[in-house]
Order: C-alpha cells, then structure tokens, then sequence
C-alpha cells in the first residue's frame, strides 16, 4: 500500500502541508501557523523536545486502531488501496478514535463536535495527496509499503 | 470446516470479516437474537430520533453477502452442548466444527420492591429495549433514570430531547462517577441541570408505588423522597451474557473463563467481548474478536492489549476523553491540573509515569495519552512541558520513548 512519509530533519516548518489539507475544504478556515493546524487539517507540525518541527500525519497503520474503535461504521478500509476512508455522515461523534489512535491524529471538529477530522488519503482519487505534493523540502513524501 | 459465531455484536462481526480473511473457502454462520446488527453505543440515539434502526448498524453494505456469511436471525441459542459440538437455537441444533460465543452482557436489576415485576421498568442494553423506550416516551412526562455511568448519561441526553422530564438517582457522590473526577462532574452535572435534568447523587431507590396496571407511579428513594414517574429505566450495570451456558460444561467464572488465546476450557470453543469479563468497551471487543478468530482458524496469537479503562463523551457539543484512573485514592500520586477558557485537563503521575489523564474541552490528538498511560512511558524528560506533550516528542524514538533511534524516517514510536 501507498504511504505517508516523514523525515523531520527536513521541515523547516512552512506549514504548506497544514494549508494544503485546509484547502481540501470547500470553505478552508484560515491556517493558524502558531498553533501548527487548522479546524480541518488532519495533520499537524510541532515542535518537539529538541526544539526540531516535526510534522504529524495519520500513518494509515496495518492494524489501524481507530477503525476497530469506531461503533458508526464511518471508518471503513479500502479493500484495493488498505486506506481508511471517513464517512461523516455516518460518524456518531462519540470521539473514541480520538482517543485510541494512539499518534493522536484524529481529533473533533471543535466548532460543531459533530464530527471528526481524519485523514482519508484524500480520498484515494489522486496518486498523491495534497499534502506530500505541497511538500518543497522532501519531510513528506509518498513510498510503497507492506 | 464450519465456524460457527454466536452474537452480531462487536466481537461477532469482527470474527466473521476476520474469518473470511483467513479462510477464504470455510463455512461461516452468525446465529445472533437480533434481526440485524446494530451499534448499542448508538441506541440512544434511536430514542432521541437522531438516528433510524437501519442507522444504527455499524457494518459495511451488504456484509453478509460480501463476505459470504450465513445469518441466522431472531433466534435466542439456549444451550451448547462441546461433546457434541451442537448449539440449539429456537429449538433446533446448529452443529459447527469451531464455535465462537461472543454474545455480550445482560443488565441487571436491582431487587428495589417492584422494580422486577412492574410493566414500566425498562434496562438499556437491546434495541427491543430502545424501541419499548420510544413507546413510552410518547405519551410520558416524567421519567426516573437508576444510574449516571454513561448509559444513564445518554438515556437522560436522548430523554431530553424528547421533552421528557428526567430523575436520575447515583449511589456515588458525583455523577460518571467511573469517568469524572469532583470538577469534570461537576461541569457536566451543571450542564445536564441546565438542560432540565434533576440529579439525586449520594442516594438510591428504596420502594416504589404500583398503579392497578402494575406501574410504578413513584419511586422512593433512600432518605423517604418520593418522586413521581411515567416509567423508570434501570442503567446499573451489566454482567456477561453466559445464563445459557450453565449446564455446557465449560469453565464459567464472573464471565466464560478464556485462556491467552481466547480460547474456552473446550479447546474448539473460543470466546470474545463482554462475555468474557475481560473488558466492556468496544475497540477491545473488536480486537478480541479478530483475534479470536485468527486462533479458530489455526494460528496462535495472544491477547496482549488489555487495557480498556478509557472512554470518551461528547454531551451538549462538550467532549471528554479520560483514560485510566483519574480520581485515584492515596497520595503518592502527583497531581497537575489546569482549567481555562471552559477548558479543563488533569494530569496524574507516579514515577514519571501518566497513571490519568482528563482533558474536557479541547480533546484533539488525547489518543497520545492513551498510549503513554497504556505503555507505561517515562515522561521524565519532558514533564515540564507536560501538558503540551503530543505525538512530535516521541519523533525517532522506540516503542518505549526511550532510546532515540538514529535518523529514522516516520514509524516512530510504535
């Protein structure tokens, strides 16, 4: 399967993959660099102990913790891509992917805690997501994997 | 081989998929009482009319067709004889070379006079429970909720919503007492009270008072409070589903007895999810039953996460997440906490180490916590920072956020 790839020693914190989730949105809220995310980014850039920016995204994981945890049904698997797609319709808010993703990539939707925002690889439609093609310094990048 | 899996609930569903991925030309058969499969978390929202019954179901279209699994619909199994490898089901056997018992936990009510023998005292556990809540709530006014764990949270939240007016008596002095500490509580106490929700914490029922059709009218709590209902749901507690099982043989305790693999005292007997008292929340419901069913089809793989003293709740557009114990008793534990903006998070420690966490408000990535508390992670060197720790920190660093990997690129710390 296809994917996401950090190497943090090459962000500098630009903040382009944050924007370019944003932009996904029909109606983007404006990317709050400070605080490293946006109300629908599914990723985030911090900095850690070292002071080092280092970008958080969903790794789409072989044994995906949120798709067992989620009683909707909202988070299914793509049988050709391995993805997790997200279905807001179907999401019942009860925010225990939040909770058990244990990178702690999903979170509330903080304006309307009606949904979540996760990354659905983008929807599996382009080859590469927003994010990584949003990405100049080489920090994400797309690999195959087992 | 024929596998064979009782209960459509969390546990069974995943085994069947999980099944189907092992074995792709195996016989697969869910025999389960309900019609359809559905999400209990979500029957209170059946009651409130957010969600339809065909809503509630939590599984992929089409499932039983796409992973080609014979449903057995509406039909209660009433015992499982091992010798014979048979169930009986509605009066029919159902054999099966490997069984899967995955058929969660009953509720119980508490021996308050009348409450077992009243024609309005409902528990919480079935969508036939939801559906003859939904009944009575169309004509009622007044209901009267035993219990504030979650249950009795979400029934009182769907009640509302339906205009009814709601009691809801605890034995403990706060409410979610399993959940909350003295402020979270209290923040949601404040919530539910503002929304029209009465609280009687520190109290239970004692008697209640029967009409001529056999209903309680009144419920009499402890201190001699006498409070008027149109019917009384009872939200204390469930216990595993294994009543059928008494006379099967197997080694049954609090709930069936499995072994590291899940395995029962018959050794083509496994068992997943509540009925296994070995936790009551759906993610490790799931992983039992994926597990157990990898094992049914020949492998040997090991229960290994066990941990499941964590929960959220999102009432009134207010969401928390709180993860192991986070009201602790004693006083070696340090204790850090820090409330603003209607924001409010809580830190427990022992040996730099996260024992609890509470976050109400702002819960986005608290899944880190979950696997710090999970893991038993040192936090020693970035307990400074403690409250702003997140998924960045442990960037490089094994399993154990311990050691520092050289240069590695993404699967960090997992």
């Amino acid at each position: 399967m296809h994917r996401i790839m950090v190497d943090a020693y090459r962000c500098d914190g630009c903040m382009e993959c944050v924007a370019a989730c944003e932009r996904r949105q029909e109606k983007p809220a404006p990317a709050d660099v400070m605080t490293g995310e946006t109300r629908h980014s599914a990723c985030f850039v911090r900095k850690n102990r070292q002071g080092q920016f280092v970008p958080n995204f969903c790794r789409q994981c072989s044994s995906p913790a949120c798709l067992v945890t989620c009683m909707s049904g909202a988070i299914q698997q793509d049988p050709k891509t391995s993805h997790m797609h997200y279905d807001k319709e179907r999401c019942a808010a009860c925010y225990m992917c939040v909770m058990n993703c244990p990178y702690g990539m999903p979170k509330p939707d903080i304006i309307t805690n009606k949904s979540v925002v996760k990354c659905n690889y983008c929807g599996d439609i382009e080859e590469i997501p927003d994010c990584a093609a949003a990405c100049k310094t080489g920090a994400i990048y797309i690999a195959e994997v087992e | 081989m024929k596998f064979m899996i009782i209960g459509s609930g969390a546990a069974g569903m995943a085994a069947a998929r999980e099944l189907r991925r092992q074995r792709e030309d195996a016989e697969i058969c869910v025999i389960s009482k309900d019609r359809a499969p559905y999400a209990r978390c979500m029957l209170h929202k059946y009651v409130s009319h957010e969600r339809t019954i065909k809503s509630l179901d939590f599984t992929e279209k089409d499932f039983f067709t796409k992973y080609r699994v014979h449903h057995i619909s509406e039909c209660p199994v009433e015992s499982v004889l091992p010798e014979e490898k048979y169930i009986v089901g509605d009066g029919k056997k159902f054999f099966y070379d490997k069984l899967l018992i995955a058929t969660g936990s009953v509720y119980g009510i508490p021996p308050i006079p009348n409450f077992r023998t009243a024609n309005n005292v409902f528990g919480f556990r079935d969508l036939k429970d939801a559906v003859t809540i939904d009944e009575h709530s169309k004509d009622a006014r007044k209901a009267f909720i035993v219990g504030s764990g979650l249950v009795g949270m979400d029934v009182a939240y769907a009640l509302l919503k339906r205009n009814i007016s709601v009691t809801v008596a605890e034995m403990a002095t706060r409410i979610m007492p399993l959940q909350t500490d003295e402020i979270s509580a209290g923040i949601y106490q404040k919530l539910f009270e503002d929304a029209g929700v009465t609280f009687r914490l520190g109290i239970g029922a004692s008697n209640s008072v029967v009409n001529e059709e056999n209903c309680i009218t009144e419920v009499i709590l402890s201190n001699g409070e006498k409070i008027s209902c149109d019917y009384v749901v009872v939200a204390a507690g469930v216990s595993p589903n294994i009543a059928f099982l008494r006379n099967s043989g197997l080694t049954l305790d609090r709930g069936i007895v499995v072994d590291d693999c899940l395995q029962t005292s018959n050794p083509d007997i496994f068992a997943a999810g509540d009925v296994t008292a070995l936790s009551g929340i759906w993610p490790n419901a799931v992983m039992q039953g994926m597990l157990a069913a990898r094992n049914m089809a020949g492998k040997q793989e090991l229960y290994q996460d066990r941990f499941w003293i964590k929960n959220t709740m999102n009432f009134f557009g207010l969401p928390m997440l709180s993860v192991g114990d986070v009201s602790p008793k004693g006083d070696d534990f340090l204790m850090l906490a820090d409330a603003k903006d209607g924001q409010y998070k809580k830190i427990i420690l022992k040996d730099h180490r996260i024992t609890g966490v509470q976050l109400v408000g702002d819960i986005s990535h608290g899944g880190v916590w979950q696997y710090l508390i999970k893991n038993q992670i040192s936090v020693e060197e970035i307990e400074n920072n403690i409250f702003e720790i997140n998924m960045s920190d442990f960037y490089g660093f094994d399993e154990d956020g311990l050691r520092e990997r050289k240069r590695i690129v993404q699967n960090a710390f997992i």
